[in-house]
């Protein structure tokens, strides 16, 4: 509980560390900001020409489902894999300044989650273009976001104390958030999978999120009240005990990096 | 409330010091078990106390743990053993603008470095036009510090740390930033923190800075507290110590492998700090100066250093300015030498003299009351005799004081060689051994 209160004291510095890495990401590129609104169309240009010209899928209107399920993954994604390296990036201000250490991978997480809710400006017209109806179930947005966000915590908070001690980890993510991917149902509906597989994918906390996405942007239909409640719960116990982790490990963070 | 704004109990920290570190899976899987470092205590056992609205200075060799300690206190750095309490809101200083963005304008940055010290913005925003003007950027101020020379590099560093009004101060090796007149306005802020009961500490090898600014002195050794005092004494006995220890010093660094990797590797942590002002560090040439005067040292210690019938004693020498005792002297600064003596025989015609030598023991100057045809009259039991010299015109540098007692017709009482040690500085940069006064004119046609 103290923890957050001195985290609420820095609040200064994870509200500039985010505004920094949203200026200066695509910092010198002839785009700019741009970029942020361009990646994710050129990404599902790529993955709907695979998917409806080579590999024929059958899911109708498939542009608006695979974004849906693009942009949430990309939130995640972010936030797991640049939040895995962020303690060795900023070796130095951790090994000069103190500040509570929680700040670096809140940051990056707060980061991808603004970077989420800018792209939404691209995903609503997009929607709306292919003639998808938008209605009331979008209430459940903020509440399918906040449990995305501490999922997203959990790991960042554990993967990047990790990586202090094991740097390997950083390039491990890489393959293994491929794999990640795969395994939720972002290019493909969950309903693909024969039932008795699924439990495989069970273990996933993406899939419940990427689910009701998809039910309240691409169906219009709200999404299951206790699936959501599961897996926020699930979320906010990952971040607590991840936060427990980072801090633990945090400690000895300036005489390792 | 408890009364101290730092506290340490008994604190212990270990580094380790890796040969090769296995940092990646592979090689910890591989090599598991088999990691080569050597444990090393940067700080062994330090218990201290620092009151509210003291001023602390921590001195010692490169490698003594002084930035640990600073790092300790900051939690940077967590210890091994024992507890580290600290009281109040900290700024630290320990490298100039670590956290600046170079993209960024000086002012963006001012916002940034003060919020990683967890200032509101609305805190910063009251103590903006502050920062920027005691920072002297001027119009600069809103161009990205990319751009900025080394010097408004620290100077805006400096602004921040100093002006966000912090409960602790928090300074490694930091002073020397800037021209002349940024630091003296550096020292006056100092100055100002201490009047408003502001607790600081301080690490650095600018003695009289420490010397001047400082309450207590903390001279560290090995990790050790080695003494905790009035800055003077403190620094003097340091002075005295790192003299005497130079040659041994020397050997630590090079001639025993196992240390000398252990303290070579403590220094690269240190170089961090160090290295913007290296130049700028009397610290840092003086082994050189040693080294060159090592050999002629060593002759001179091996002649014997005291000598004489003991028929009048000098029991203590030292240095006052303008009343106060002093091992650091300011170029021109009034300066007397003083000699208390015991008389434990009967005598006549007593002389008394001193003789200032630099380091590689070229006599600079050397006089005595006969010489000088002074007036003593005859000696008591026990007294003080003084020599006031108007202004010490010596460049900056150390040297030592021999002083003396002995008859009339030149039978040693008591000589002794290398009494003590004291540091000139010197803002002007001047070369040889005395500053004869002097002024310029051009006479054109």
């Amino acid at each position: 509980m103290s923890r957050l209160f001195e985290v609420y004291t820095y609040r200064q510095m994870l509200l500039s560390m985010i505004r920094t890495d949203l200026r200066t990401r695509y910092k010198g590129s002839f785009l700019g900001f741009l970029w942020t609104f361009v990646n994710p169309l050129l990404q599902l240009l790529v993955y709907t020409l695979i998917f409806t010209q080579i590999l024929k899928t059958q899911i109708p209107k498939y542009p608006v489902y695979l974004f849906v399920g693009l942009l949430s993954w990309t939130l995640f994604q972010t936030a797991v894999q640049t939040g895995t390296g962020i303690v060795n990036r900023q070796a130095n201000l951790v090994k000069k300044i103190y500040f509570p250490r929680e700040i670096l991978p809140l940051a990056i997480v707060g980061g991808a989650a603004v970077n989420y809710i800018l792209s939404l400006l691209v995903l609503v017209p997009f929607i709306l273009l292919e003639h998808v109806p938008l209605s009331w179930p979008l209430v459940y947005l903020p509440v399918i976001l906040l449990a995305q966000v501490f999922v997203s915590l959990g790991f960042a908070f554990v993967f990047s104390a990790l990586n202090v001690f094991f740097r390997d980890l950083e390039h491990i993510i890489g393959i293994f958030m491929m794999l990640w991917f795969y395994c939720t149902p972002i290019v493909y509906k969950l309903s693909a999978i024969p039932p008795k597989d699924q439990i495989w994918l069970d273990w996933n906390p993406m899939t419940p999120i990427t689910v009701a996405y998809q039910r309240i942007f691409y169906q219009s239909v709200s999404p299951s009240v206790t699936n959501l409640l599961l897996v926020l719960l699930e979320g906010v116990l990952m971040t607590v005990v991840g936060w427990a982790v980072y801090y633990r490990l945090s400690r000895r963070f300036a005489e390792e990096i | 409330m408890p009364s101290f704004a730092i506290e340490m109990r008994n604190v212990t920290k270990d580094f380790k010091i890796y040969h090769e570190k296995n940092t990646t899976l592979k090689e910890r899987v591989v090599y598991r078990g088999r990691e080569r470092f050597t444990r090393f205590r940067a700080v062994d056992g330090v218990s201290l106390e620092v009151a509210h609205g003291a001023v602390v200075g921590l001195i010692g060799r490169n490698g003594s743990g002084k930035s640990t300690l600073l790092k300790l206190a900051t939690r940077i750095l967590y210890p091994d053993t024992g507890v580290v309490r600290v009281q109040g809101k900290v700024s630290s200083l320990l490298e100039l603008g670590a956290g600046f963005h170079p993209d960024f304008t000086g002012r963006e940055n001012i916002y940034m470095n003060a919020s990683i010290m967890g200032f509101t913005r609305r805190e910063i925003t009251r103590r903006i036009d502050d920062i920027v003007a005691f920072s002297e950027l001027g119009s600069f101020i809103d161009n990205p510090v990319r751009g900025y020379s080394s010097g408004m590099y620290t100077r805006l560093a400096f602004s921040i740390a100093i002006n966000v009004e912090p409960d602790i101060l928090l300074l490694d090796e930091v002073l020397a930033v800037g021209d002349f007149n940024f630091q003296q306005k550096c020292l006056n802020r100092i100055r100002e923190f201490k009047e408003h009961g502001k607790t600081i500490m301080i690490v650095s090898h600018d003695l009289s800075a420490i010397e001047r600014l400082c309450d207590t002195v903390v001279w560290m050794d090995s990790g050790k507290i080695r003494m905790v005092g009035n800055p003077v004494e403190t620094v003097r006995s340091y002075l005295e110590f790192a003299e005497t220890h130079t040659s041994l010093r020397d050997i630590d660094d090079s001639a025993v492998s196992g240390n000398g990797q252990v303290s070579a590797a403590i220094d690269q942590t240190e170089v961090g700090n160090d290295q913007p002002q290296s130049s700028d560090h009397a610290h840092d040439r003086s082994p050189n100066h040693a080294s060159a005067a090592d050999s002629l040292e060593k002759e001179a210690d091996a002649q014997q250093v005291r000598w004489g019938n003991k028929s009048v004693e000098i029991s203590d020498t030292w240095l006052e300015v303008s009343g106060q005792r002093a091992a650091l002297i300011h170029s021109g600064d009034p300066v007397h030498v003083f000699m208390s003596y015991r008389r434990w025989a009967g005598v006549t015609d007593s002389v008394f003299g001193i003789g200032i030598f630099a380091l590689d023991g070229t006599q600079i100057y050397g006089t005595n009351t006969f010489i000088d045809r002074a007036q003593i009259g005859e000696l008591g039991e026990s007294g003080m005799i003084r020599c006031m010299i108007e202004a010490m015109n010596l460049v900056e540098g150390r040297y030592w004081i021999d002083v003396a007692v002995h008859h009339i017709d030149g039978q040693p009482y008591d000589y002794q060689r290398k009494a003590l040690y004291f540091d000139v500085r010197s803002p002007i940069k001047d070369v040889g051994f005395a500053r004869l006064p002097h002024s310029w004119r051009h006479e054109s046609g």
